[in-house]
C-alpha cells in the first residue's frame, strides 16, 4: 500500500532519511518523540511536501500524481490542520457531502452524536478533545482504503484519548482489510492497535518490529555494573547507564531467562524501548 | 470543485454581521453619493471577500488539510478562479440593480448605456485586481501579498504617470483619430475593457496553478 525507499527531505536544520513499507490490511504505528520526523514523513506520504530524493509510492503511484479518486481513498487526520474553525459540523456536513462520492453521512452524524459533538457550535469553540474527535471522524467517514492519522491523540487527557482510540478500534474491527498508518509519541496508543511499529528519531528509522514481537520477546534487564561485565551481550540491542548499573534492552528475553535466572528482567513495552533506545546507546 | 466553491461560499455567509454592515453602507451611500460609486464600492467589497477566502484557507495551516481532500492543486486553483468570477459577477449584478433603483427613487435622469459602460469598466478593473491578487496571495499569503500588491500598484502608477506625461501627448491625436475612425461607441470601449479584464484574469490562472503545484504545506 505504501512503499518508501531511501526517502530524503532536507530542511535548513533537519534532515529526514527513511525507508518503510506498509502492506494492505495492516495497522502500522510510527512512534518517536516530538520533532523526530513523524509529521514530515506523513506529509511526504500525502504529497504535502516534496522529497529531496528517494521514492514514495502510495497505491503504486507517487503522491505528486494523486488524482481526485486517489485522494478519496485516503482518510486523513492531521495534528495541526483541519477544516476552518469558522465552520460548525453542519457546515462540514455540507462540504463533505459535496466533496466525497462515498461520504457515509449516517456514520458521521451518528458518531458525532454519540461523541456529544454539538452540530451548531463553531469549531473554534470546541474543546481540544472535541476537535480531535471531529478530525478523526472526518477521516473515517468516507470509506477510505487507507487511513493516515498524525498524532490523533496529541494534547488529550486520558479519557478523551481512550474515546478517540475506541472510535479507531471500532472502525478497524468492522473491516479487517483496512490499512492504517498512525503516528504518536504515546506508546500505549499504539501497543493495543498496531500490527507493527516503526520507531523514528532525528529523522531516521531506529527500529521496525511487529508489536507482538516487542511485547513477547523484548525485555529490559536491570543489572549492576558487575552483572553487566559478566553477561553475554550478543542479544542486547541498547543500553542505558543508570544509578544502579545498567538498563539493557534485549530482543531475546528467553535467552536471559534461561541463562541468567537471577537477573531482574521486565517484560518489554514500547515506552521502555523508547527510553533506552533514545536515551541510551545503541549496540 | 463543487465542495470547494461551497466552502468558499460558507466562509462569506458566516460573516453575516460584516455583510449586513457592508449592505447598510451601500444602501446609504447609494442615496448620498454618485450613482457609479455604489457599483465600484460593491465590486471592491466583493473582491476583498473573495481574496480573503485564501486567508481563511491558509489560516491555522488549513492548506495542508485542504490538499488532502479529494482535489488537486490545479482543481483547487480553478475552483478559486471560478468562485471569484461568480462572486464578483453576483455582487456586480446586485450593485447595478441597486444603482438603477436608487436613481429611479431619486428621480434622476438615467442614461442606461452610459451607466452600463462605466459599470462594465468597473467590473473589468476588479477582475484585473483579482487576477493579480490571487496568484500573489497564493504565493506570499494574504498579509505579505498586500505588501507585494502595494509594490505592484506603485510600479503601475509610475508606468501610468510616465505614459500620461511622455507618451499620451505625443500620440493623443492618433488615439482620438483612431477612436473616431473606428466609430467606437462608449459601450464598445467598455466591452473591449471587459474583454481585456477577463483576459488578464484568466491569463493569471496558469501562473496560480503553477504556484500551487510548487507550494509545500
Amino acid at each position: 500500500m505504501i512503499k518508501i525507499n531511501q526517502l530524503q527531505k532536507n530542511f535548513k536544520d533537519f534532515s529526514l532519511n527513511v525507508s518503510l513499507s506498509i502492506a494492505p490490511g495492516t495497522v502500522t504505528g510510527l512512534i518517536g518523540k516530538n520533532g523526530a520526523g513523524k509529521s514530515t514523513t506523513i506529509k511526504l506520504i500525502l504529497g504535502l511536501l516534496r522529497p529531496s530524493s528517494g521514492e514514495i509510492t502510495v497505491f503504486g503511484k507517487s503522491p505528486c500524481d494523486f488524482t481526485v479518486e486517489d485522494r478519496e481513498n485516503i482518510g486523513v487526520a492531521l495534528s495541526d490542520s483541519g477544516f476552518s474553525t469558522m465552520f460548525n459540523i453542519l457546515d462540514i456536513l455540507k462540504i463533505m457531502r459535496n466533496m466525497y462520492k462515498q461520504f457515509d453521512e449516517k456514520f458521521f452524524v451518528d458518531n458525532c452524536k454519540e461523541q456529544g459533538l454539538p452540530f451548531d457550535k463553531q469549531i473554534k469553540d470546541f474543546s481540544t478533545g472535541m476537535k480531535a474527535k471531529l478530525r478523526v471522524l472526518t477521516a473515517l467517514s468516507h470509506n477510505a482504503k487507507l487511513l493516515i492519522l498524525d498524532e490523533p491523540t496529541a494534547g488529550l487527557d486520558v479519557i478523551a484519548r481512550n474515546e478517540v482510540l475506541d472510535i479507531l478500534r471500532n472502525y478497524l474491527a468492522k473491516d479487517t482489510e483496512r490499512t492504517m498508518l498512525i503516528s504518536s509519541h504515546i506508546s500505549s496508543d499504539l501497543e493495543g492497535m498496531c500490527d507493527d511499529i516503526y520507531m523514528i528519531d532525528k529523522g531516521a528509522i531506529l527500529l521496525h518490529e511487529d508489536t507482538d514481537t516487542i511485547l513477547g520477546q523484548y525485555a529490559v534487564l536491570k543489572i549492576s555494573d558487575t552483572e553487566y561485565n559478566q553477561i553475554d551481550k550478543q542479544y542486547l540491542i541498547a543500553i542505558k547507564k543508570e544509578s544502579f548499573g545498567y538498563s539493557c534492552l534485549t530482543n531475546e528475553k528467553q535467552f536471559y531467562i534461561d541463562n541468567y535466572p537471577n537477573i531482574i528482567l521486565e517484560n518489554g513495552n514500547i515506552d521502555q524501548m523508547i527510553l533506552i533506545m533514545l536515551g541510551g546507546n545503541k549496540l | 470543485m463543487k465542495g470547494l466553491i461551497l466552502k468558499d461560499t460558507l466562509y462569506i455567509v458566516k460573516q453575516k454581521k460584516l455583510l449586513a454592515m457592508y449592505a447598510l453602507c451601500a444602501v446609504m451611500l447609494s442615496f448620498a453619493m454618485d450613482s457609479t460609486f455604489i457599483v465600484s464600492y460593491f465590486s471592491m467589497i466583493g473582491a476583498i471577500l473573495v481574496i480573503n477566502t485564501i486567508t481563511y484557507d491558509s489560516f491555522e495551516n488549513g492548506f495542508a488539510f485542504l490538499m488532502c481532500l479529494p482535489t488537486t492543486p490545479k482543481k483547487y486553483t480553478q475552483a478559486k478562479y471560478l468562485f471569484s468570477l461568480l462572486g464578483i459577477s453576483a455582487v456586480w449584478i446586485i450593485s447595478v440593480i441597486l444603482q438603477f433603483v436608487s436613481l429611479t427613487i431619486r428621480k434622476a435622469p438615467i442614461n442606461t448605456f452610459e451607466l452600463l459602460s462605466s459599470d462594465l469598466i468597473c467590473f473589468a478593473v476588479f477582475m484585473v485586481i483579482c487576477g493579480i491578487m490571487i496568484p500573489i496571495s497564493l504565493k506570499y499569503g494574504t498579509e505579505k501579498g498586500r505588501i507585494v500588491l502595494i509594490i505592484v500598484a506603485g510600479i503601475c502608477c509610475v508606468v501610468v504617470v510616465a505614459v500620461t506625461k511622455f507618451l499620451t501627448p505625443a500620440f493623443s491625436d492618433d488615439i482620438e483619430a483612431f477612436v473616431t475612425k473606428m466609430s467606437l461607441s462608449q459601450i464598445m470601449i467598455s466591452l473591449i475593457c471587459l474583454f481585456a479584464g477577463l483576459t488578464i484574469f484568466f491569463f493569471s490562472l496558469p501562473f496560480s496553478i503553477s504556484i500551487m503545484k510548487k507550494k509545500e504545506f
